[in-house]
């Protein structure tokens, strides 16, 4: 297999508030690979969305990245450590939207209201390439005509809430795409539209990424999205990243109990009429009070008293491309 | 865009109209006519007016006939620029009203030309470096401004200036000029005197807009647009320059209609301290002696320049916000 385009490494991004430190991500590692599509999974306030942003170099204060790596193999081949770039350096501005871009969950509120789509478009285009602003600006009407939007030349010059949520959606890709970039992250892309909308933005990620090459990270609570999307998925849990295999291997031997929790929790077309959808027992522990030991200790079915509520599970490799953290496979018992 | 436009003019004129309503009925406030007191005043200071004299006053303002009549005489003179006589004053009230007014105006635009000019950056830093040592010691600053009564900062300030400065803060002309006519000297005199005034008259309106365009600020800079433009590689001043700072400035927009009576009204305290030839103290003065035709022309006068801004203060809206030009908003 080729080099991965981005490499993260044990990273670690804690919010530091008066209340204490938030361990948002917690020790996550994955690989992504061009013309591949990696999904991350996980319930709300996982640190999904904060993996994204510490990609990107935009998390917001108090939070910060305090160790890991994450390694962007530039188009010449050299690698780029952006942990190590200062947030604000001209090189990690040219990194965000020029190698990496980012479509958001809320399509509504991502776009300014007080400029047109164009005048974001041109701007977002023109930090990233040498042009004109007339070329630029036939560029941002390929680009919305590329992602299907509708009459491009008369809609360049809109404003963003003269648009339904699903062209909206459709300008964030444009604008994600504007510079060109290598790598798509898309944190819940269609969370906020409607399901045939969702649908389409789903579809059209897929087509982009066969066009250019690609590289998506897709960021969703929907496993239903990534059985369609993944090649790869990341399932994460507070911050830490319990399974992580192809999606094959997810969905039909998933080793994590947190893993087999979220795939029983998918609503089936099988199902009989009024039967009760699987849930997954509590929720989510308060950032401040995380549990010692396996952070799904207190949910899990299966959980070994004396072991899981102490001892931190270690990452256990299985087959060549799946692992889990998790102490029953690690062959402990109580 | 022109629908908006022109309900904001019949708006407009309908509370204009209004305002004259309210203006006459202040006119006929005290228990004792304006003619009546008039004539009581002058023959207390001496002089004497005819009989015939009071008696043309009133077929003029046609006090002896129904409220409506005399409203309508009224609203006809004063529509035809005729605003009559101060009493107290004894010179055409729009002699007496005169340059004040237009000083009133200036003092009053270069207060807020100030607040703006400070406020606005402080706002910005303040909130972007929320909790930084500057930022506290902007809101300590802030919140002592608000607190301070303005006249006696103007007094701290007309202290120091005389005692260190030597100079004179109070007035907005040296003696040699006040009563003199208009000429560049008495111009580049008045310039010489507005900074000071201006600066008393901006700085509580600083510490207030300070602590909104914070406030705004904050709530804007948490919105995902703000992550989606640094998400585009924008340098950062620019993220927060063309981004979140344009959104919080609509709430200011929307507020430069009260600046104008805010300056006139919420300052005569100010202006008696620094013995500023504004519009405020004429108001109270004459209010106090019952120059009702005085005190009601200047009533008038500021509800009109407040009409006016709010009307400038829409059409500041409708430009910078498209939502409103484009008719989403209403």
């Amino acid at each position: 297999m080729a080099d991965p385009i981005l490499s993260v490494r044990d990273l670690h991004t804690h919010f530091f508030a008066d209340e204490g430190v938030v361990r948002a991500v917690d020790g996550t590692s994955f690989d992504l690979f061009a013309g591949q599509t990696l999904g991350i999974v996980g319930e709300s306030g996982c640190g999904k969305s904060v993996t994204a942003r510490s990609i990107l170099r935009i998390v917001d204060r108090p939070g910060r990245i305090v160790s890991g790596e994450i390694l962007l193999r530039r188009a010449d081949g050299s690698v780029t450590d952006m942990v190590k770039l200062p947030a604000d350096s001209r090189e990690a501005r040219a990194i965000r939207g020029g190698e990496i871009g980012l479509v958001f969950q809320e399509p509504m509120s991502s776009l300014s209201a007080f400029h047109t789509i164009g005048n974001q478009l041109i701007e977002a285009i023109r930090l990233h390439a040498s042009l004109s602003k007339k070329q630029a600006r036939a560029r941002a009407i390929e680009l919305l005509a590329m992602v299907g939007i509708p009459r491009p030349e008369q809609r360049v010059d809109a404003y963003s809430f003269e648009l339904s949520g699903g062209l909206r959606q459709r300008v964030m890709v444009a604008l994600a795409l504007a510079g060109e970039p290598r790598i798509l992250i898309a944190d819940e892309p269609t969370t906020a539209l409607d399901v045939t909308t969702q649908a389409q933005i789903l579809e059209l990620i897929r087509s982009l990424q066969r066009e250019r090459d690609l590289a998506v990270i897709l960021i969703t609570h929907d496993m239903g999205v990534i059985a369609e999307m993944a090649d790869d998925v990341v399932v994460m849990y507070l911050g830490k990243e319990v399974e992580k295999g192809p999606v094959d291997a997810i969905f039909h031997a998933p080793n994590h109990p947190y893993t087999r929790a979220l795939l029983r929790s998918i609503p089936s077309i099988l199902a009989e009429p009024r039967e009760k959808l699987a849930t997954i027992a509590g929720s989510i522990p308060h950032p401040f009070a995380r549990p010692n030991g396996c952070p799904f200790h207190p949910r899990c079915s299966e959980t070994l008293p004396g072991v899981c509520d102490t001892q931190v599970p270690a990452t256990v490799q299985i087959g060549e491309r799946q692992a889990a953290a998790c102490h029953l496979l690690s062959g402990k018992t109580a | 865009m022109l629908a908006y436009l022109a309900r904001r003019m019949l708006l407009a004129a309908i509370t204009i109209w209004a305002i004259t309503a309210v203006t006459f009925i202040i006119l006929k406030l005290p228990p004792v006519d304006f003619v009546d007191a008039y004539v009581a005043q002058a023959s207390a200071s001496g002089a004497s007016i005819s009989a015939a004299e009071a008696e043309a006053l009133r077929a003029a303002y046609g006090l002896n006939e129904p409220y409506i009549v005399q409203y309508l005489k009224w609203l006809n003179l004063v529509a035809h620029g005729d605003f009559g006589r101060s009493f107290e004053y004894g010179r055409p009230v729009t002699e007496v009203i005169g340059d004040r007014l237009w000083l009133t105006v200036l003092l009053s635009l270069g207060a807020i030309t100030v607040t703006w000019t400070l406020a606005l950056p402080i706002g910005i830093y303040s909130a972007v470096r929320q909790y930084s040592v500057g930022d506290y010691i902007f809101t300590f600053v802030g919140f002592i401004g608000l607190a301070v009564p303005s006249f006696l900062l103007a007094l701290i300030v007309m202290y120091f200036g005389l005692r260190f400065f030597n100079m004179s803060v109070g007035g907005l002309f040296s003696s040699d000029f006040a009563l003199a006519p208009w000429s560049w000297a008495k111009v580049w005199d008045l310039i010489k005197h507005l900074p000071v005034p201006m600066l008393i008259l901006a700085l509580p309106g600083i510490a207030q807009l300070v602590r909104i365009m914070r406030a705004n600020l904050l709530d804007e800079l948490r919105r995902p647009y703000v992550m989606t433009a640094r998400a585009r590689g924008l340098p950062e001043r620019r993220v927060i320059l063309k981004y979140p700072v344009r959104a919080a400035l609509n709430p200011f927009a929307s507020t430069i209609g009260y600046l104008l009576p805010y300056t006139v009204s919420g300052s005569i305290i100010i202006s008696i301290v620094l013995s500023l030839p504004t519009v405020g103290p004429l108001l109270l003065r004459s209010l106090i002696s019952q120059d009702m035709l005085l005190a009601s022309t200047t009533i008038l006068m500021l509800g009109i320049l407040t009409v006016i801004g709010t009307l400038v203060s829409d059409l500041l809206l409708m430009w910078i916000d498209p939502r409103i030009r484009l008719g989403q908003l209403k």
